[in-house]
């Protein structure tokens, strides 16, 4: 059992305690030195200060992590503002990590530099990339691209977007015991372990589909020829929509995202419109090709979880028989809102299928990243390229 | 088909004609080219004749002029006879000589020549006369005038040889300008062939346009005027004329060409006709298709409409929902930090008042007490006790929820557990008569993976529940049991049970049935919800049967 790994998390008021004490609880479980820590927090708390609280316990460990929308471990979703720690050992296995600033400016060379960064940080060839962006100004997609520029289209990048419990104003990236922010932290693992990814969503659409008519990257402009955002003015009343475009619009729409259905994939793309800007057009977390089709989607626990089994199920797969280790997960936002109350039934789900005792860390993200298999009709062979979408779920299995 | 003497067979026929028309013509000329050149060599032959006759001509005029010489030189009385012969002989020259310039007509040309002839001739003729008159100092020398015509006779024969010389370079003048004049002849004869040739040339030529013309006329007439006819035909007939037809009766391929042509154009005529009324069918066909599918299509659109209508009513009610549903969230999340709060500010007082009781109970001063105040102490520290389990319990809710229960999974027995919390409950059962039984064989129950502390409050719940709700008398039995890859655990009693309409609320915190209020005011309504939080977080499936009035039995079981 070369791999060993601790979850700790911690509910406390004070940012330097739940930072200490959630890192304390990991490493009591890993009961090892560890190699490296993966931190996700509430925005609640003074991030400086939680970083420095984890770091009281441990500073010699590569710290890696990311603001979240909520915090998972096995005991399921936390009800209230956390920070939660795993911490990782293996004997076999080596970890590097670097960090890219200006993701809002140029989010494919951000992407681009971190991937370069810890590639070349790296002493034996790469076997998965964990990267941790933010996407509040809609990045996602291109700082994708710049990390796949430098790994390869087929190389297993997974990872989850930076949230701020569902606030949509600012979102942290850690790296070391600093934090950044329009940051993408990437983490990358050598050596001797397996890799089980498992992807999935179950949103299903809804009225009839639309054509984006005019869209740049990320800025959605027209669909059927009218502002993008009369979209959700015609299904959810101006009356409501005008109150997004004060606040933000991803309050609503993660709940109601878009759709593009994608060529030889079963599930259809999906994308969460985070502003509204005054021409009616809506900059979505990740790129909307010109011309594509789109579809309002709406939620179904039922669907939703029944594709986030079929997640573990691939995620397990993957593993090929080897004991699981760890699970991380990368859960959209808008899936703990349609879940709810129920949010735990989903955790639940993924652990009857991975194991319940098994050490787990998850978060609720504004974006994940895993690769999508595509089936190509021509040579029927399956290609796996990881893409950014929203409101899935990113199982990760790690095994010996 | 048909062989017909065809348009081919019309153009070999005229290629054919201007072929034999060009080569008679080149024939003729080629012919004629050889007669002249026949001619030409004939006339420098005779030519090349005359002058090897007049060389014959000049080598007698040398010996005769050399027996001139000899005379000179001999005694006039010796030779005499000599001379006569000689003189015979210069006659006979000269009169050969004439007699062969007037033999050729072709070179009479020459003899009229002004100049040369007649110096000739006046030279033949005074060598004629000299001779004469040499005959007749001959004469006169024979009739003794010897000495003075010898003189004379010398002077004579030398007159006569400058003359036979001159008469000599007079006929080799003549022969040069015979021959220049037979090559000038020649020339001119070349001259006239070439004019022969051109004459080929302009004849060929001739015949070539005309060849031509011939050529353009058939043409004109077998071919383009009804290729024209037929083309205009077709012209007219692909303009929608299916009526067109052409005129051609001829029994050549122009002729064949037309008639397919009036066949196909029938052919078509007739299809064209049969596709008209096959159009005019489906068209009336897909005009009724397209009404119905126009109505289809309104009514589809008519659907859409409702379906977006409804849509929209769909996604606004779900919005709701979900946010009522937030709220609900919020507000349970409220109540659970409220409950918190209470349970942690209740604690630290409720332990005070256990301590102060605790010491008052077991101090000096016990004794100084009434009895009846130590007996209402008692109940005071008992109630206190309850109390502090109450909170005990919010405060395991708390950590539940909010994840501070934190777990600790070994590899145990639980037959050792069971054994432990029924003694421990002993006391309770014995006070109220009722049996806890436990049969089992150790061995046969396999180990499972629990956290000690958490299974055994499951243990303790479930166990005080049972004795707490079954009445005097009754009993109470464990079973661990075997399933599979699964332990199955039951407490089952012989209790006052659950009503029905509760069963589907006994897992939901602070909730009591009101036959088990009715048995003790005493009790949290949060046990069994522990219990089964603490259940499924070992991977543990937790249900329960019962009857009111006949019992409870809770069963859970645990992987292995």
């Amino acid at each position: 059992m070369s791999l060993k790994a601790g979850v700790g998390f911690s509910m406390e008021n004070d940012a330097f305690a739940s930072g200490s004490l959630a890192c304390q609880g990991a490493l009591d479980q890993l009961k090892e030195e560890p190699d490296v820590l993966m931190v996700f927090s509430s925005v609640k708390f003074d991030q400086q200060k939680m970083l420095d609280g984890v770091r009281s316990v441990n500073s010699n460990a590569l710290l890696v992590g990311s603001s979240t929308a909520g915090e998972i471990t096995a005991q399921g979703p936390h009800p209230r503002n956390s920070v939660s720690v795993m911490a990782l050992h293996s004997s076999q296995m080596k970890f590097v990590a670097s960090v890219a600033e200006g993701v809002y400016e140029n989010p494919r060379k951000s992407g681009s530099e971190v991937a370069g960064a810890v590639k070349n940080l790296s002493e034996a060839p790469l076997q998965t990339f964990f990267m941790f962006p933010d996407v509040l100004k809609g990045g996602g997609s291109q700082v994708v691209l710049g990390v796949l520029d430098v790994l390869g289209e087929n190389f297993p990048v997974v990872g989850g977007a930076s949230g701020d419990d569902f606030h949509f104003e600012k979102t942290y990236q850690y790296l070391g015991g600093e934090v950044y922010f329009g940051a993408v932290v990437g983490l990358g693992i050598s050596g001797k372990f397996r890799l089980g990814i498992g992807v999935g969503h179950g949103w299903i659409p809804i009225g009839l589909p639309m054509k984006a008519t005019k869209s740049v990257g990320p800025l959605l402009q027209e669909l059927d020829g009218k502002p993008a955002i009369s979209v959700y003015e015609e299904f959810f009343g101006e009356k409501e929509v005008s109150a997004m475009k004060h606040q933000t619009l991803a309050k609503l729409s993660v709940t109601y995202p878009l759709g593009i259905p994608i060529p030889d994939l079963e599930e259809m793309l999906i994308r969460d419109p985070l502003t509204v800007h005054d021409d009616g057009s809506i900059t979505c977390a990740g790129d909307i090709l010109e011309g594509s089709v789109v579809r309002l989607m709406i939620g179904s626990r039922e669907s939703a979880l029944q594709m986030a089994k079929r997640a573990a199920e691939d995620s397990l797969e993957g593993l090929d028989g080897a004991p699981v280790r760890a699970i991380l997960i990368f859960d959209g936002v808008g899936r703990n809102k349609l879940f709810g109350e129920r949010a735990g039934e989903e955790i639940t789900a993924i652990q009857e299928i991975l194991g319940a005792n098994i050490p787990l860390l998850g978060f609720y993200t504004y974006g994940e990243q895993a690769p999508l298999r595509v089936r190509e009709r021509v040579q029927n062979v399956e290609k796996t390229a990881t893409v950014f979408q929203n409101e899935s779920v990113v199982i990760v299995a790690l095994g010996d | 088909m048909k062989k017909t003497f065809g348009m081919r067979s019309k153009l070999v026929f005229t290629v054919l004609f201007v072929a034999l028309f060009s080569l008679g013509a080149a024939i003729s000329g080629l012919v004629g080219i050889n007669e002249l050149t026949l001619g030409a060599k004939e006339a420098l032959s005779q030519n090349a004749n005359i002058v090897g006759r007049v060389r014959d001509s000049f080598a007698a005029l040398d010996v005769v002029a050399k027996e001139l010489q000899t005379l000179e030189t001999l005694e006039y009385t010796a030779d005499l006879l000599k001379l006569e012969i000689s003189l015979q002989k210069i006659e006979s020259t000269g009169k050969s000589i004439e007699s062969l310039m007037k033999e050729d007509a072709f070179n009479s040309s020459l003899l009229s020549d002004p100049k040369t002839v007649p110096a000739f001739f006046e030279e033949a003729r005074r060598a004629g006369e000299a001779k004469k008159e040499a005959l007749i100092f001959l004469q006169e020398r024979k009739k003794k005038e010897f000495a003075v015509a010898d003189d004379r006779a010398r002077k004579q024969i030398a007159e006569a040889l400058s003359s036979l010389e001159r008469a000599r370079a007079s006929v080799l003048e003549l022969t040069n300008i015979a021959s220049v004049s037979a090559e000038i002849k020649v020339g001119e004869l070349s001259g006239l062939a070439r004019a022969v040739r051109n004459n080929i040339f302009v004849i060929s030529l001739i015949g070539l346009i005309f060849a031509i013309a011939m050529s353009m006329v058939f043409v004109e007439y077998v071919l383009l005027t009804p290729l024209r006819r037929l083309s205009e035909a077709a012209f007219r007939f692909g303009k929608g004329n299916l009526g067109e037809r052409v005129d051609v009766e001829r029994g050549d391929e122009m002729g064949m060409l037309a008639k397919s042509f009036n066949l196909m154009a029938a052919n078509i005529a007739s299809t064209t006709l049969a596709l008209e009324i096959q159009i005019t069918d489906r068209t009336k066909n897909l005009e009724d298709r397209i009404r119905v599918n126009q109505d289809q299509i309104l009514e589809f659109e008519k659907t859409n409409q409702e379906l977006m209508k409804s849509t929209k009513l769909l996604i606004r009610r779900d919005l709701e929902l979900s946010r009522a549903n937030e709220r609900l969230r919020e507000l349970d999340s409220i109540k659970s930090e409220f409950i918190s709060i209470v349970a942690h500010q209740l604690r630290t007082p409720l332990s005070g008042t256990k301590w102060t009781i605790d010491m008052i109970l077991r101090g000096p001063q016990k004794e100084s007490l009434p009895t009846e105040l130590q007996t209402m102490l008692f109940k005071t520290y008992e109630s206190n006790e309850r109390m502090i389990a109450f909170v005990n319990d919010l405060l395991d809710v708390d950590r539940i929820e909010t994840g501070r229960f934190q777990y600790a999974f070994v590899r145990m027995n639980l037959a050792d557990m069971a054994e432990s919390v029924i003694l421990e409950i002993t006391p309770q059962a014995i006070k109220k008569n009722v049996s806890v039984t436990f049969p089992h064989e150790r061995k046969e129950i396999p180990e499972v993976f629990v956290d000690n502390e958490k299974m055994r409050m499951v243990f303790q719940n479930l166990l005080e529940n049972a004795v707490k709700y079954t009445p005097d008398g009754g009993k109470v039995e464990v079973a661990l049991v075997r399933e599979g890859e699964r332990l199955h655990v039951s407490v089952k009693d012989s209790g006052i049970g659950i009503p029905e309409e509760s069963l589907n609320k006994i897992f939901s915190r602070f909730y009591r049935a009101p036959n088990a209020m009715k048995v003790s005011t005493d009790g949290s309504g949060l046990g069994l919800f522990i219990s089964k939080k603490i259940i499924e977080r070992h991977n543990g499936i937790a249900w329960f049967e019962t009857k009111q009035g006949e019992g409870f039995t809770f069963h859970f079981t645990l992987p292995l």
